[in-house]
């Protein structure tokens, strides 16, 4: 669980602050932090909604203590996100963006409220800064190419897997997802299969059996279609045998 | 982005359904190399591990056994389909999906269900109109219902699988498959213009196939054979071709074209059973009645229960006992009396006590019965040629040919030559009967004139008259000589007029023939051949039945060939499973409040 206070915490802080407004800010931002934890580990239900107000308090009291505070921007954002506030969550984010433009969960967070929003489009710049800041994280490039498909922009969308593999070469979902679309989208089995394959390769790790089968499955498939009975058969045995 | 799933699904382990579709994967692997039973055990466990595929693996299950001619295996688990069905609802299937229906429909057109499957079709078509082959399906089940209305089962089965319907019902039927023709020609043709795939091309030419338009047919199914030499269709797509090809060449009298194409598929899929069919059945029209008979051997050595194939081989060997080879007719007889027990079985409305490939329709069984009765026919007048003393087993066969007209009659009391075979079969009885009289007659003469001379030699002779004992001798009187000689006399004059007697009873058929040239004379009963069994070795032209057995149908059901081959985008929950864990965006996100940061 990565989160965003994870990044920031107040220590990008760049106008020098009063001393004892900086330690109202930093127990504000401990308070938040904690009762953010604390809703984290709490199912849905009101208790929740509890501890993330008191969070959504908690970084308001830290930002009033210190405008500049990015983490207390960062928080708030984060609690209103959970909340299912996107849109306010979105204008803290866009604020904590505002105060440092480089920091790669400020635009993550304008991406996740623009996506929850169901603009994905406005969502292209936030997510596409995002990968620049962080060519390695993963799942950005999966939500910026997923819209770009679902947009139709099928030239940025190859594109971006391109660079998301590059970037990446270890990312069994990378490679799975862009294989999926060169399949699907694109109709070219071919360097789909190879995508898929790289996928098996990559994903060695127990966790990452969904993946590995996923990409066997769609590896079969390619071959059934290709009619290489063999081929499809060991990947679908291959599946058959690691969950048995 | 995720279909809609039944709200009382159960929960699928994810990773529980992917395995489902690898054996689902598997097991199409497995058919198409010849692993079958490998093939089918990976589809036993297709079901367990993904119910919402359990009715995928099922039908393809039913296809794969069906096209290894275990048609008996079938039926018997045709009665599971329900429960299957049931199972892939819970397990969350999506029932509004073309390959359900597609998959589901065929079972039901198995099972004889036509009215429910044009609902599931008509149900289909209104939330996939782009779908040409549901359509074709479609057209295919009212064309099979047009047909079946008509049918029914042997006069034995007292419970008929079809009720006669009126005309009414079996032109709506045909209207309603032309309208929907009309419909699919247009959307298909639409598709076309924008490409010209082998896919949308081979549908088109299935409609046209359906609707008996072979002429347009033929050049859709050579482009797409074209299109194969340029890389561009698949190899399947190419051996569909060239089987369509057979077909449409075999409908249109181009026999031998149809040898060479089904040849040509049977290049590509060696074990297929309905290639193998639609080529005996080629050679058999060609008049190579040998090739056909080999052919439907192996053909049933694979399934015996094949009723077409059976059929057929009795009819190669009638066409040989036509050609000069009477005793061909015997072995015919008997693949008759299989292959009617075969169809009436097949009839009946358990599924498990059916045993063949085909239930027939009343024309259909009538002609069977007929070409049983024609080959008895034959049989019994080989038997009348190798002498009098044959006569009595001679007699059997008659009465039995006679019995297979009765029942090809009170199958199809419309049957246009069965009646006129029966007329002339009794007349032939009733000849035969006269037959029998003159010879005896004659054997009662002979002896009537033996005794008048001995009569007179022991009264005329003295040798003779010393010969008897004292007391004898005494009984040889005036009286005793009058009564034994006018005895004998009426005797005699009584033996010479019982042949006209009993051809008094028969003056009609004794006017052609005398009774002993018809006993002997080979061919004397004169029965027409039947050119073909109506609508199921050759058809009319102008309407294909559904239950061809050499049409590849072109959405699988009971033709699993197609099937095996459908690349693996078939099984929507294939797709499905794997995509429950590719998927990403904002119903992720919002998923985790916690969602994953870029640090």
């Amino acid at each position: 669980m990565g989160g965003a206070d994870d990044i920031t915490g107040g220590e990008v802080a760049k106008v020098p602050s009063d001393p004892v407004a900086a330690r109202t800010a930093h127990a504000a931002l401990a308070r938040g932090r904690a009762a953010l934890a604390t809703a984290v580990d709490l199912a849905d239900g009101k208790e929740k909604e509890e501890a993330l107000l008191e969070a959504l308090d908690a970084y308001r009291e830290a930002r009033a203590a210190e405008p500049h505070n990015v983490a207390a921007d960062m928080g708030m954002g984060r609690a209103l996100l959970a909340l299912e506030r996107w849109d306010q969550a979105r204008l803290n984010y866009e604020r904590a963006r505002a105060k440092d433009e480089a920091n790669p969960d400020a635009h993550w967070g304008v991406a996740s409220a623009l996506l929850l929003m169901e603009r994905p489009g406005e969502a292209v710049p936030a997510l596409t800064r995002v990968t620049e800041l962080v060519p390695t994280f993963e799942f950005a490039w999966l939500q910026l190419t997923e819209v770009l498909v679902n947009a139709g922009e099928l030239a940025d969308a190859v594109l971006a897997f391109e660079r998301a593999v590059g970037a990446n070469p270890e990312a069994a979902d990378l490679h799975l997802q862009y294989g999926d679309a060169l399949e699907r989208i694109l109709n070219q089995p071919v360097p789909a299969l190879e995508q898929y394959n790289s996928a098996i390769a990559t994903a060695r790790h127990p966790d990452q059996d969904n993946v590995s089968a996923g990409a066997r499955l769609r590896a079969g498939g390619i071959h059934l279609q290709l009619e290489q009975w063999g081929e499809a058969l060991s990947h679908f045995e291959a599946i058959i045998g690691r969950h048995v | 982005m995720s279909e809609p799933h039944d709200e009382t699904a159960t929960p699928v382990d994810p990773l529980r359904a992917l395995e489902g579709a690898a054996h689902y994967g598997a097991a199409v692997c497995c058919m198409n190399l010849k692993r079958h039973d490998e093939g089918i055990r990976h589809l036993e466990g297709v079901g367990r591990a993904s119910p919402s595929l359990a009715l995928y693996a099922f039908s393809l299950q039913i296809g794969v056994l069906w096209n290894l001619g275990r048609y008996g295996t079938v039926w018997k688990l045709m009665p599971d389909l329900s429960r299957v069905v049931e199972e892939a609802r819970k397990g969350g299937v999506d029932e509004e999906h073309p390959d359900f229906a597609r998959s589901y429909g065929a079972l039901l057109r198995l099972l004889g269900d036509r009215p429910k499957a044009i609902e599931l079709y008509k149900k289909a078509i209104q939330n996939a109109p782009e779908d040409t082959w549901l359509r074709a399906e479609l057209i295919a089940t009212h064309v099979e219902e047009r047909d079946a209305t008509s049918a029914t089962t042997a006069p034995e089965t007292p419970d008929l699988r079809y009720s006669r319907e009126p005309e009414e019902t079996r032109a709506s039927h045909f209207g309603m498959a032309r309208d929907e023709f009309a419909r699919a020609l247009a959307l298909s043709q639409r598709v076309l213009q924008a490409k010209r795939n082998p896919k949308h091309l081979l549908a088109l030419a299935g409609l046209y196939i359906h609707i008996g338009r072979y002429e347009n047919a033929a050049p859709l199914l050579r482009e797409v054979i074209e299109l194969g030499d340029m890389q561009q269709a698949t190899s399947t797509e190419i051996e569909y071709s060239r089987a369509f090809l057979g077909l449409v060449n075999a409908r249109t009298g181009h026999y031998d074209r149809a040898v060479r194409e089904f040849s040509a598929a049977l290049g590509h899929e060696p074990d297929d059973l309905n290639y193998q069919i639609g080529c005996a059945e080629a050679y058999l029209r060609m008049g190579r009645s040998a090739e056909a008979e080999r052919d439907y051997r192996r053909i049933l050595e694979a399934a015996p229960c094949n009723v077409e194939a059976r059929i057929g081989l009795a009819e190669a060997l009638t066409a040989q006992g036509d050609n000069g080879q009477p005793g061909r007719y015997e072995l015919a007889e008997r693949q008759f009396a299989q292959a009617i027990e075969l169809a009436v079985s097949t009839a009946s409305p358990e599924p498990r006590r059916r045993e063949g490939s085909t239930a027939l329709n009343r024309r259909q069984l009538a002609t069977l019965y007929y070409e049983q009765g024609y080959s008895l026919t034959r049989i019994y007048e080989a038997e009348t040629t190798r002498g009098p003393l044959r006569g009595g087993r001679a007699s059997d066969y008659l009465s039995a040919a006679r019995k297979a007209f009765a029942d090809a009659i009170k199958t199809d009391p419309t049957h246009p030559q069965a009646a006129a075979a029966m007329d002339r079969v009794r007349q032939e009885l009733h000849e035969r009967r006269s037959v029998a009289g003159t010879q005896t007659s004659w054997a009662l003469v002979g002896i009537c004139m033996v005794l008048l001379v001995l009569v007179h030699l022991f009264f005329f002779v003295p040798w003779f008259r010393e010969s008897l004992e004292a007391e004898y001798r005494k009984s040889l009187t005036p009286t005793t000589y009058g009564m034994l000689t006018f005895g004998l006399i009426a005797l005699l004059i009584a033996a010479v007029s019982l042949p006209q007697l009993l051809k008094l009873k028969v003056a009609g058929i004794a006017l052609e023939k005398t009774a002993v040239e018809k006993a002997t004379g080979p061919a004397s009963l004169d029965l027409t051949r039947e050119s073909g069994m109506p609508g199921l070795v050759s058809k009319p032209l102008s309407i294909p039945l559904p239950t061809d057995p050499i049409a590849p149908t072109p959405s699988g059901g009971t033709a699993p060939a197609h099937e095996l081959a459908e690349p693996f985008e078939k099984p929507p929950p294939a797709g499905d499973a794997a995509a429950g864990h590719t998927k990403r965006g904002a119903d992720v996100a919002a998923a985790q409040p916690d969602h994953p940061s870029p640090s």
